[in-house]
């Protein structure tokens, strides 16, 4: 899972499909993550632009993601959502989970101007 | 399209790859393409991890399409199990604290299809839906 840093926020873009044969994968890479983050005192933007497909697996693993950022000061908020996939969050009501944007660059503006500077200062922005 | 599966560890795999050839034989849109192998691979999830299926167990999977309507009809040989009146609580509604972390696969099955049905039969669960094209 592509992990890259941007001051206090660090976004997260796995690829392909999560089902059943690759979401243990994702949740341990994921949770991995979260763990980290904690400890670092650093947010995470997850985009999903890369994620094609995703069963209840994957869903299942977002909301672990989620319950255990709730025990810290940990904010996840996803981003980049392709169409079938945000069908899966809507039916799911993963809208009230993670706080969704359309873009990457709108996600991280949420976040301080140091992370916005350096998201920008990447080309990214 | 018919195809009957033995039960084994490529059970979900092998489906998978049913429904893909399902979509190039008749041509389904991709978002089609991508509910129908959602609701196979939430199906047969459900059959290995929760049917109690033996060893000699099996699923058969059957699509029709016509009039613009994917059918699906769905049959394991696990413990009788009724999605329609017992799938586990519904608590999509609750604040995310609140959620289970499982639970999603069979609002994906029930909001992604429509005219589901239940049979139990010949020691068989029958379960058949419908995917508007």
């Amino acid at each position: 899972m592509d992990a890259q840093d941007y001051s206090e926020v660090i976004i997260l873009a796995p690829t392909g499909r999560v089902d059943h044969t690759s979401a243990e994968v994702f949740q341990t890479e994921l949770l991995e993550h979260v763990t980290k983050c904690a400890a670092a005192d650093k947010h995470i933007i997850l985009d999903l632009s890369g994620i094609d497909y995703m069963s209840s697996v994957g869903l299942r693993a977002l909301m672990i993601a989620s319950k255990e950022s709730k025990k810290t000061d940990l904010t996840i908020v996803v981003s980049a959502l392709q169409p079938d996939m945000k069908e899966i969050f809507e039916i799911s009501r993963f809208h009230f989970v993670f706080k969704t944007f359309e873009t990457t660059a709108e996600a991280i503006k949420g976040f301080s101007d140091a992370a916005v500077a350096a998201y920008a200062a990447a080309g990214e922005g | 399209m018919q195809r009957k599966l033995q039960y084994g560890p490529l059970l979900t795999h092998e489906a998978v790859e049913f429904v893909e050839q399902v979509g190039l034989a008749y041509s389904l849109a991709p978002t089609v393409r991508h509910r129908l192998t959602l609701i196979v691979e939430e199906l047969v999830s459900n059959s290995v991890n929760h049917g109690k299926m033996k060893a000699d167990g099996h699923i058969e999977l059957d699509v029709e399409v016509e009039n613009d309507i994917a059918s699906l009809r769905y049959v394991d040989t696990g413990i009788e199990f009724d999605p329609i009146g017992n799938a586990p609580q519904d608590d999509r509604h609750l604040a995310a604290i609140d959620r289970r972390v499982g639970g999603l696969g069979w609002p994906l099955i029930k909001d992604l299809s429509t005219n589901l049905s239940y049979l139990r039969q010949d020691g068989q669960n029958q379960i058949t839906l419908s995917l508007a094209l």
